[in-house]
C-alpha cells in the first residue's frame, strides 16, 4: 500500500495498458465495404452473368442459355486451341522471364559501376506501351524485315522465315517479345530481394570456400524465396492476361495459331458480336487465373517457410 | 439496268430472321421479284433510251469537276455544326476529296474524321465504342446482316438512326431492299456497289504482256511468268483473308449453284459438305504452291498488301474492287481495274456485285442535322457517282442506267449475261461467318488444318 502511495505512477501505466481504446463500430465500415464491393465485384459479377446468355452485345435483351457457351468452348477446336496456347505461352513466359530477370538482377546487383544506368536500360521496355512495342517487333519480324535481312547477311538464308506467319514459330515469337519487354520488371523484383540479403551471409560463405555458383545456388537463391514468390505469381497472372502483344504481332493468326483466351474473348465479344460467348471466355480465364495463382502462392509460401 | 441477282424482299426478310434449320422458305430464284433484271420488249427499249439520255446528261454534269454541276448549282448552306465520322484507312483518300466537296457546300460544318485500320482493328474498337454509348455521329458500316460492322444488326438493336425518309432512299433498287430495310426502316446509305474479284495493275499487265485470265490454269501460268519477270503476281493478306476467300469462292461455289447462300440460310447445305468451298481452298493452295504470293504472305495484313502493290512487288490482289481506292491515288501514273476470279472454264466466271460499304448515323448523335446533311450530300447523284468512281465501283444511278465503269470492264459480259451473284455478307445471318473466313483460310494455307476440317468452323459458328 505504501509503495502504491509512494509511487502511484508505477501502477498507472499497467492500468493504462489494460484500458482498451473504444472500438470502431463495424457499422462505420459498411459504406466503404459496400463501395468496394460495388466497384470491384458487382460489375465483374454482372459481366459473369452474361456468360450464361446469348447476348450479341448490341440488342436490348439477352436470353439465358445456361452452360451452352462453356460447352461450346469445350467443343470448339479454336477455343480449345486458345486455352492450350494460353497455358503454353504462360508456362514458357514465366520460366524465361524469371530466369532472365534473376540473371539480370544478379549481374547488376553490386559490382558494376554502370549498374544504375544498365538497370534503367533493362527496365525501360516495361514502361512502353505493349501495343507500340508489338508493332515495332512486328516490323523486325517481317519477312523482308531486319531480322531476316541480318540472317541473310551472315549467310543463314536457310533460317529466314515468316516468323509471325509460321504456325510453328508465331507463338514463340510472341513469347520472345513478351519476355523482352518484362524481363526488366522481374529484374526489379529480384533486385529488391537481393538488396535485403545481408552481405555478411555471402561473405561468410565465400570465406568458407564456397564457389560463386555454390553461393548463388545455396545462399542467394534460397534467400530470394519471397521475391521469387511475388515475381512468379505476378508474371503468371501477366502471362494469362497477355493481349496487346498478341494483337499487335499476329492478332491470333496465322489462322488460329496464336489465339489465346483474351484474344478469343475480344474477337468473339466484339468482332463477332457474341458478347455472351466472349464473357464465357472471360469467366474461364478468371477461374484459371484464380486456381493457378492460389495454388502457386500456397506452394511458394510453403517453400519460403521451409527455407 | 443491272443490279445483279435479286435478294428477295419479304422472303429474304423471313430468311434473315429465321433460326438455322427452320422451315425452308421460297427459293430466291422463285421469288416474285426474281429473274434477271433486264428490260425487254418495246416498253423496255423506251425506258432504256430515256435512261440512257438521263445518264448522258448526268455524265456531262459529272465530268465538269469533282462536284457535280447539279451539286455546284446549290448555294453554300448556312448550317453550322460539327460531327464525328469514323471510317477505315482504305477510304481515307476518297473521303479527303468528298469531305472537301462537302465543306464547299457546307462551309460552317466541321467534319471531325478518324480512320482506323481495316479488319478486326476497325470493327472491334468501333463496336466497343458503340456499345459504350460513345458512337461517332456518322460511321462506316456494312449493310447486310453478315457484315463486320453490320448496319442490319446495329439498326435492329436500336443503335442507328432511321434514315427511311432521306431523299436518296428511293434509289435503293427494289431487288436489294431486303439488305437495307429492317421492317420499314433504313439504317444504311448504300453508297455504291462493288465487285469481288482480282484487282490488278493494268499498266503492269500491259507492260508484261499479260492478258486477263479467264480460266484458273491461265491464272496459274501468270504466276510463273510474273516470277520470271522478277516480281510476284499477287499479294495476299494471310492474317486477314476474309475478302480473299469470298472472291475466290465465286466461280467455285456459285457457278454451279447461284442460290448457295439462300440454301445455307435454309439449312439445306453446309460449308464443309459443299464441294465448291473445299475446291476454293484447294485453288488457293494451288496458287500458294505455284509461288503466286509474295513471300511472307502468312503474316501480311491489308496494309502490307497495299504497300506491296504500290511498290510494284506484286501486281494483283484478291478482294473487292473498292480496294483500288487505296492504290490508285498513290500510283497516279498507273491504272487499276478488277477482273472476276476464274474457274475451270471461262463460263464458270461470275460477277459478285454487292454492297460491302455503307454509311450510317448513330441513334445517339447529338449532331443530327450536320450528320444527316453529310449522308444526304453523299447521296446526291453527282457525289455518289464521284464516290463510286473514286472507289472503282458503280453508283446506284449508273447501275440503273446499265453503265459499267472502265475499272470493271471485265465484268461487263457477265453482268449483261445475268451471270451475277450477291455477296455472302449481304445474306449470311451474322458477322461471325465473315470473321471466321480469315481463320479458315489462315489455318488451311499454313497447313494447320485440311479444307473440310477448317470449313467446319464456319458451320459450327453459323448463325451465332
Amino acid at each position: 500500500v505504501i509503495e502504491y502511495e509512494l509511487n502511484p505512477s508505477r501502477d498507472i501505466p499497467r492500468r493504462r495498458r489494460r484500458v482498451r481504446m473504444p472500438g470502431v463500430p463495424l457499422l462505420w465500415a459498411v459504406p466503404g465495404f459496400v463501395l468496394a464491393v460495388l466497384v470491384h465485384f458487382v460489375a465483374v459479377g454482372a459481366g459473369a452473368w452474361y456468360a450464361f446468355t446469348d447476348w450479341n452485345g448490341i440488342s436490348a435483351s439477352a436470353n439465358w442459355v445456361g452452360l451452352d457457351n462453356f460447352r461450346e468452348i469445350l467443343e470448339s477446336e479454336v477455343a480449345r486451341g486458345a486455352l492450350w496456347h494460353t497455358l503454353e505461352l504462360t508456362a514458357v513466359y514465366v520460366i524465361l522471364v524469371n530466369a532472365a530477370g534473376l540473371f539480370l538482377a544478379l549481374a547488376l546487383n553490386r559490382t558494376l559501376r554502370s549498374r544504375n544506368f544498365l538497370r534503367a536500360l533493362f527496365f525501360a521496355p516495361v514502361v512502353l506501351s505493349s501495343l507500340a512495342t508489338a508493332y515495332v517487333w512486328r516490323y523486325l519480324f517481317e519477312f523482308n524485315g531486319p531480322l531476316n535481312q541480318f540472317l541473310g547477311a551472315v549467310g543463314l538464308e536457310s533460317w529466314q522465315r515468316p516468323w509471325l506467319g509460321d504456325p510453328s514459330f508465331a507463338l514463340w515469337a510472341v513469347v520472345v517479345v513478351f519476355v523482352w519487354q518484362y524481363a526488366g520488371l522481374a529484374m526489379c523484383f529480384y533486385l529488391a530481394g537481393l538488396q535485403s540479403i545481408p552481405e555478411e551471409v555471402d561473405e561468410a560463405a565465400a570465406i568458407d570456400g564456397a564457389s560463386l555458383w555454390l553461393r548463388v545456388r545455396a545462399v542467394t537463391v534460397p534467400l530470394l524465396a519471397p521475391a521469387m514468390t511475388i515475381s512468379i505469381a505476378y508474371t503468371t497472372i501477366q502471362g494469362f492476361r497477355i493481349f496487346d502483344t498478341v494483337v499487335g504481332l499476329t492478332n491470333g493468326g496465322p489462322g488460329s495459331a496464336t489465339e489465346t483466351l483474351t484474344t478469343q474473348l475480344f474477337n468473339q465479344g466484339f468482332a463477332a458480336s457474341r458478347f455472351g460467348y466472349g464473357a464465357a471466355f472471360a469467366l474461364v480465364l478468371a477461374l484459371l487465373i484464380s486456381i493457378v495463382s492460389i495454388t502457386q502462392i500456397m506452394l511458394l509460401r510453403a517453400r519460403e517457410a521451409r527455407v | 439496268m443491272w443490279y445483279g441477282r435479286p435478294v428477295p424482299t419479304s422472303a429474304n426478310e423471313r430468311l434473315l430472321d429465321a433460326e438455322p434449320g427452320s422451315a425452308p422458305v421460297a427459293d430466291v430464284e422463285a421469288s416474285s421479284e426474281g429473274g434477271p433484271f433486264m428490260l425487254n420488249g418495246k416498253r423496255g427499249r423506251w425506258i432504256v433510251l430515256a435512261l440512257t439520255f438521263a445518264a448522258a446528261v448526268a455524265s456531262v454534269a459529272a465530268t465538269s469537276g469533282p462536284s457535280a454541276a447539279s451539286d455546284k448549282a446549290l448555294a453554300p448552306s448556312n448550317l453550322k455544326g460539327e460531327f464525328t465520322l469514323v471510317s477505315h484507312t482504305g477510304t481515307q483518300l476518297p473521303f479527303d476529296v468528298l469531305i472537301k466537296n462537302f465543306n464547299a457546300a457546307y462551309p460552317n460544318v466541321k467534319v471531325d474524321v478518324q480512320y482506323l485500320p481495316p479488319g478486326a482493328t476497325f470493327s472491334q474498337p468501333l463496336l466497343a465504342r458503340i456499345n459504350a454509348g460513345n458512337a461517332p455521329d456518322v460511321l462506316f458500316t456494312n449493310p447486310g446482316p453478315g457484315g463486320d460492322v453490320s448496319a442490319y444488326q446495329l439498326g435492329k438493336a436500336g443503335k442507328l438512326l432511321d434514315l427511311s425518309n432521306r431523299p436518296w432512299v428511293k434509289r435503293i433498287p427494289k431487288v436489294h431492299r431486303s439488305i437495307f430495310y429492317v421492317g420499314n426502316k433504313v439504317y444504311a446509305e448504300p453508297v455504291f456497289m462493288t465487285a469481288s474479284g482480282v484487282t490488278y495493275n493494268t499498266t503492269a499487265f500491259k507492260r508484261l504482256g499479260f492478258k486477263v485470265p479467264t480460266t484458273f490454269s491461265q491464272l496459274l501460268q501468270l504466276c510463273g511468268r510474273a516470277k520470271a519477270a522478277g516480281i510476284y503476281l499477287m499479294a495476299l493478306p494471310g492474317l486477314a483473308g476474309n475478302e480473299v476467300f469470298i472472291s475466290a469462292s465465286i466461280p467455285n461455289v456459285y457457278a454451279s449453284d447461284p442460290t448457295w447462300n439462300t440454301k445455307r440460310v435454309q439449312g439445306k447445305v453446309t460449308f464443309a459438305s459443299s464441294p465448291g468451298w473445299v475446291k476454293t481452298l484447294n485453288r488457293l493452295i494451288a496458287l500458294r504452291d505455284a509461288d503466286c504470293f509474295v513471300p511472307g504472305w502468312q503474316s501480311a495484313n491489308t496494309n502490307t498488301v497495299a504497300q506491296l502493290l504500290v511498290s510494284g512487288k506484286a501486281i494483283a490482289a484478291l478482294g473487292p474492287s473498292a480496294a483500288i481506292a487505296r492504290y490508285q491515288p498513290l500510283t497516279p501514273d498507273q491504272t487499276w481495274a478488277s477482273f472476276p476470279f476464274p474457274g475451270d472454264k471461262a463460263t464458270d466466271r461470275r460477277a459478285a456485285v454487292g454492297y460491302n460499304f455503307s454509311l450510317s448515323v448513330s441513334a445517339a448523335t447529338k449532331n443530327k442535322e450536320a450528320a444527316l446533311a453529310f449522308v444526304d450530300f453523299l447521296g446526291r447523284e453527282g457525289q455518289s457517282r464521284l464516290m463510286a468512281k473514286l472507289f472503282a465501283s458503280v453508283s446506284l444511278t449508273d447501275a440503273k442506267s446499265g453503265k459499267i465503269p472502265s475499272a470493271l470492264t471485265d465484268y461487263a459480259p457477265l453482268i449483261k449475261g445475268d451471270k451475277t451473284v450477291p455477296r455472302g455478307t449481304d445474306i449470311w445471318l451474322t458477322p461471325s461467318t465473315f470473321n471466321n473466313l480469315a481463320v479458315v483460310i489462315g489455318n488451311v494455307l499454313t497447313g494447320q488444318q485440311r479444307p473440310a476440317e477448317a470449313l467446319k468452323i464456319l458451320d459450327d459458328t453459323w448463325g451465332k
